[in-house]
């Protein structure tokens, strides 16, 4: 077959291929013997192909595929530590979470006591200081009283005395010696009488 | 020691009964006695506590017996005797008047018989009047 009728062969539709096979007879071993196909060939490399992929299978796909699985195997391994480490994570935070409510509850509690006992200090210290100022002030008071009656005293001492010695004085210098006479024995008479002058 | 102390004090009460007259008073005569018969009776260290004793309860005895009188102006006669029988019927026992005078009492009177005064002076009187705790 020359160039001419190969480019005829190979500008032929499918369709016109298919009318001729199907209307020419060993159209098949017309176009395998065309081609060169020859069955001892086809056979030997078949056989030869088999021994290849056995051979590529047992030495470079099964380790290979050993290599993948052992990566594979590392991987999940690894996906399953991070799996694990999220869930141990998780559990750490909701610790943490707890630890903190109850931290802030605890120091939330700790405040609440500490200001009711800063506020009972405060009302105790308030009453001691109020009693204390009371009682400052009622002996202030007495102390005021008593410094009061103490002055009123002293006034009256001094202005008792102050009449006393004029008094006496006055009586000394102009009382008349028959008034003296006339006083000492009606005295007398009223204390053998009845009444006496201790 | 406790019996000798009461009858040494049961024994100085009957010289000083024997000392006085019968009319409650001290008299010197019945003094004078008593003295000579402890005097004869006992040695000087023996009676010489008992004559101290005594001694103290005759002056004590005088002094109660003697009202002392200090006023301004006279007194007259009558008064002093009614102021001796007043004090004998008081104190139920015989007593002396001592009467003098004491200007500085102003006016009135000052009678001193034992511990007790009865005074109704003037100076007396502002006396209580100038410190009236001391007279309550």
């Amino acid at each position: 077959m020359d160039f001419g009728q190969f480019l005829v062969l190979l500008l032929r539709t499918p369709a016109q291929m298919t009318t001729e096979a199907t209307q020419a007879p060993g159209y098949v071993q017309v176009m395998a013997s065309r081609f060169g196909v020859q069955w001892s060939m086809i056979v030997a490399q078949t056989i030869n192909f088999c021994i290849v992929a056995v051979v590529l299978y047992f030495f470079l796909f099964r380790p290979i595929l050993s290599v993948l699985e052992k990566r594979k195997a590392e991987i999940q391994k690894g996906l399953d530590y991070s799996d694990q480490m999220k869930v141990k994570l998780a559990e750490a935070e909701a610790h943490r979470e707890q630890v903190m409510k109850d931290t802030a509850l605890a120091a939330q509690r700790l405040v609440n006591e500490a200001r009711h006992q800063a506020s009972a200090l405060m009302d105790d210290q308030t009453k001691d200081a109020m009693i204390k100022a009371e009682a400052i002030i009622m002996h202030g008071r007495e102390t005021i009283q008593l410094e009061r009656v103490k002055m009123v005293d002293e006034a009256r001492q001094q202005l008792t005395q102050l009449v006393v010695s004029a008094a006496t004085r006055v009586l000394s210098r102009d009382l008349q010696p028959d008034e003296r006479k006339r006083f000492t024995e009606s005295a007398i008479d009223q204390l053998y009488k009845g009444s006496t002058g201790l | 020691m406790k019996h000798d102390v009461w009858r040494h004090k049961q024994f100085l009460k009957c010289l000083m009964k024997l000392s006085l007259n019968e009319a409650g008073e001290i008299e010197l005569e019945r003094v004078e006695a008593v003295l000579s018969s402890i005097s004869s009776a006992f040695s000087y260290l023996e009676h010489k506590k008992l004559l101290k004793d005594y001694y103290i309860r005759i002056e004590d005895a005088l002094r109660r017996e003697e009202v002392r009188i200090r006023y301004v102006g006279g007194i007259r006669p009558e008064q002093i005797e009614a102021l001796k029988h007043f004090f004998s019927k008081r104190y139920a026992r015989g007593v002396r008047v001592v009467a003098m005078e004491a200007p500085e009492l102003i006016a009135g009177y000052r009678i001193r018989i034992g511990d007790d005064v009865y005074d109704d002076s003037i100076l007396g009187r502002l006396k209580r009047l100038r410190n009236p705790q001391y007279y309550r």
